[in-house]
């Protein structure tokens, strides 16, 4: 099928497709390679992913949507990702979560695997251990 | 030049481990990113060579590294952190290593530091022994996965080596979901070569010439690092092909997944390597059988992996001799939440976890007493302090409706809302179920509103017992534990804490 709209991100979805040899079972790889550019995968690039993959829009739909890890958008800029699991809430992850949603997006993860060291966070990819508010403002206030 | 070491793990790194190397090497230190000891209370936990061995200082910060080069870590320096010689530090000395016994000796990517402490032994003892001895190897340990399901790796493994087939494959389920773990995670980072080892023994133990590691995508420091010990296996032949001139082919790839828990089930895991949606499979086909790509597969978690090396290089028996009963070996257990001295400590089976959470973990961080301890993860039991002095072993933790799982230790004190912890088992199931059966998909959803119902007061009774049916729905009807053991948390905590779960305030 030839897709015919046009988007500014096409390039990049196609060398993204051609990293992983346009194999179906590199799909979550290919969505981490255009997740890592561009922050998040465009809906727009599902069909060129269907074409490239030889499988169809609905397999790549289905598989986007099925795992946390994709989003379809672009993240806020001032996003903490906060651990909810049950070592980070024993030492207050849950109260944490209110504190900050006053002045950040706070998106939810279940275990960062740094539960000796609770609560945790996790900002543009780094782990943070022993984290309170403001040890996270300080980092968001060195990082933005 | 001087030589100092930092170690270079997630946990360190969390508190400033990096910052202390690049000060470190601003002094004109030769600083060595060693693997983490797994004492995470310590970290970072930076270390000296002396005369007598290691020495550590702990819990350094960026900023104390002047005064440390300064006094030139001298022991009389009056420095607070000083732990003084690390083989002398109780909290190591009284635990039993095996998988972790050279953790933090080592700079985990270096196959020379590998081979000094007896690394390859257990590859070069299946080589002479060929496949089928090697399995039996295995079989004799006693050896029983450290995913979750305890299942004899033995009986997997001879299943799987039964069989005929063009391509088997080796898969590694490094995707530790489970909230409070990080044995596998501390494995990968302080020691990869043993899972890397462990992984080639299967796949000559089985017949395979290709492996995956699973890994989840929370952890990327265990990728950079799985990913330069990968590197340098193949550079020194111990990846590719013929290694050490043996005749044995073998390769590994990493696979990244996505942040679903669900994916750690292990079919669910292998549609997700295959690039689909990460829904459970029905059984049979077992997947030893008919596993990834329709082809015999072996899946194996990382700790069950990595413990395979010893197994071969010291014998079957000396395995088996370590351990309670029918659990044998160690086991890595991670003291986690609000402890003291939160880390991993890995002993043979048959400690209480009295002694665990006591005298290793030295009580609450919060310094209060301590309310409960959930074991096992997400799907295991909280256990009341009057169950403290349970053996941690399979058997004895499945006699009190316990599990040990995957070797988690949570601990919780006299502050933690035991009526919101088993709301959040709902919701868990609820964001994580693969949605492919009823009772869990619906089930989870559905226990939360009871729970919300009976904790507003709402028909109380009524509620209870419509929660009692669903918890057998649930049990029974479920394809996979994920929708199966989710009552498994909420039962423990009704049975110990059944009043939390009115709101005081409410009537009746
Ligand atoms: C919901 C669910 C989640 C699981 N998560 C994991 C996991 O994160 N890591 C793991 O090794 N096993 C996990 N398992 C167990 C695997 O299905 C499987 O039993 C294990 O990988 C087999 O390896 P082992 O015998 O070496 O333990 C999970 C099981 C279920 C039902
Ligand atoms: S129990 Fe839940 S996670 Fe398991 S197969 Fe059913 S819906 Fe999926
Ligand atoms: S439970 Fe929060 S990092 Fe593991």
């Amino acid at each position: 099928m030839v897709t015919l709209n046009i988007y500014p991100e096409m390039a990049m979805v196609k060398s993204a497709c051609q990293a992983c040899a346009n194999k179906p079972d590199m799909l979550l790889e290919i969505f981490h390679i255009i997740q890592a550019n561009l922050g998040y995968v465009p809906v727009k690039a599902y069909q060129q992913i269907a074409d490239a993959l030889n499988i169809s829009r609905a397999d790549v739909f289905g598989v986007v949507t099925f795992y946390h890890d994709f989003n379809n958008s672009k993240q806020a800029a001032n996003t903490i990702t906060l651990c909810q699991s049950e070592a980070c809430q024993s030492m207050g992850s849950a109260k944490l979560k209110t504190q900050l949603e006053k002045s950040y997006t706070v998106k939810t993860v279940y275990c960062l695997g740094n539960c000796a060291l609770a609560p945790s966070a996790s900002i543009g990819g780094k782990t943070y251990g022993r984290v309170d508010k403001q040890r996270l403002e300080a980092i968001m206030e060195a990082g933005l | 030049m001087k030589i100092v070491y930092v170690p270079r793990d997630t946990a360190s790194v969390s508190v400033g481990a990096d910052e202390v190397a690049d000060n470190f090497a601003t002094a004109g230190f030769k600083v060595i990113r060693n693997g983490s000891r797994g004492a995470a209370w310590l970290e970072p936990l930076v270390e000296i060579d002396t005369p007598d061995g290691r020495v550590g200082f702990s819990c350094v910060r960026p900023q104390d590294v002047a005064g440390l080069v300064d006094n030139d870590f001298q022991n009389n320096a009056p420095h607070l952190r000083d732990v003084g010689l690390i083989k002398n530090i109780d909290y190591f000395k009284k635990q039993n290593r095996q998988i972790f016994a050279y953790a933090g000796d080592t700079d985990p990517v270096s196959i020379a530091d590998y081979i000094q402490y007896g690394g390859f032994l257990g590859l070069k003892k299946a080589l002479e022994l060929g496949a089928e001895n090697t399995v039996n190897m295995v079989f004799d340990s006693g050896l029983r996965g450290r995913g979750g399901a305890a299942f004899p790796t033995g009986i997997k493994w001879r299943t799987c080596a039964a069989i005929e087939a063009k391509q088997k494959y080796v898969v590694c389920n490094a995707d530790e979901g489970d909230g409070g773990t990080f044995s596998d995670r501390l494995l990968m980072e302080s020691n990869p070569f043993a899972l890397i080892e462990g992984m080639l023994i299967c796949g000559l133990a089985i017949g395979a010439n290709k492996g995956y590691i699973y890994l989840r995508s929370e952890y990327p420091l265990s990728k950079t690092i799985l990913t330069e010990a990968i590197a340098n296996a193949y550079k020194a032949n111990y990846l590719g092909k013929n290694i050490a001139n043996s005749g044995l082919d073998f390769v590994i790839e990493i696979r990244i997944g996505a942040g679903a828990y669900i994916c750690g089930e292990e079919t669910s895991l292998l549609n997700s390597i295959e690039g689909k949606r990460g829904v459970v499979r029905a059984k049979p086909p077992l997947p030893a059988i008919e596993g990834l790509f329709g082809q015999p597969t072996i899946i194996n978690n990382v700790i069950t992996l990595a413990s395979v090396p010893d197994i071969l290089a010291k014998g079957a028996a000396y395995y088996a001799a370590l351990g309670s009963g029918k659990s044998t070996g160690t086991l890595p257990f991670q003291l986690a939440g609000n402890v003291k001295r939160g880390g991993l400590v890995e002993v043979e089976f048959g400690l209480t976890l009295r002694q665990l959470i006591e005298d290793f973990g030295g009580g609450t961080y919060s310094g209060r007493p301590i309310k409960a301890v959930q074991v096992g993860g997400p799907l295991g039991s909280y256990i009341h302090p009057d169950e403290f002095d349970t053996p941690l072993d399979y058997e004895s933790f499945a006699a009190i409706d316990g599990a040990i799982g995957h070797g988690g230790i949570i601990v919780f004190d006299d502050t933690a809302d035991m009526a919101a912890q088993a709301r959040f088992a709902f919701t868990f199931c609820e964001v994580e179920s693969c949605g492919k059966c009823t009772p869990c998909r619906i089930g989870a959803t559905r226990g939360g509103e009871i729970l919300d119902d009976i904790s507003a007061g709402k028909n109380v009774e009524a509620n209870f017992e419509l929660l009692d049916d669903l918890f057998e729905t649930m049990e029974l009807g479920s394809l996979c534990a994920m929708g199966g053991l989710t009552p498994k948390p909420v039962r423990s905590l009704l049975k110990h804490f059944a009043d939390e779960f009115i709101d005081k305030g409410k009537v009746l």
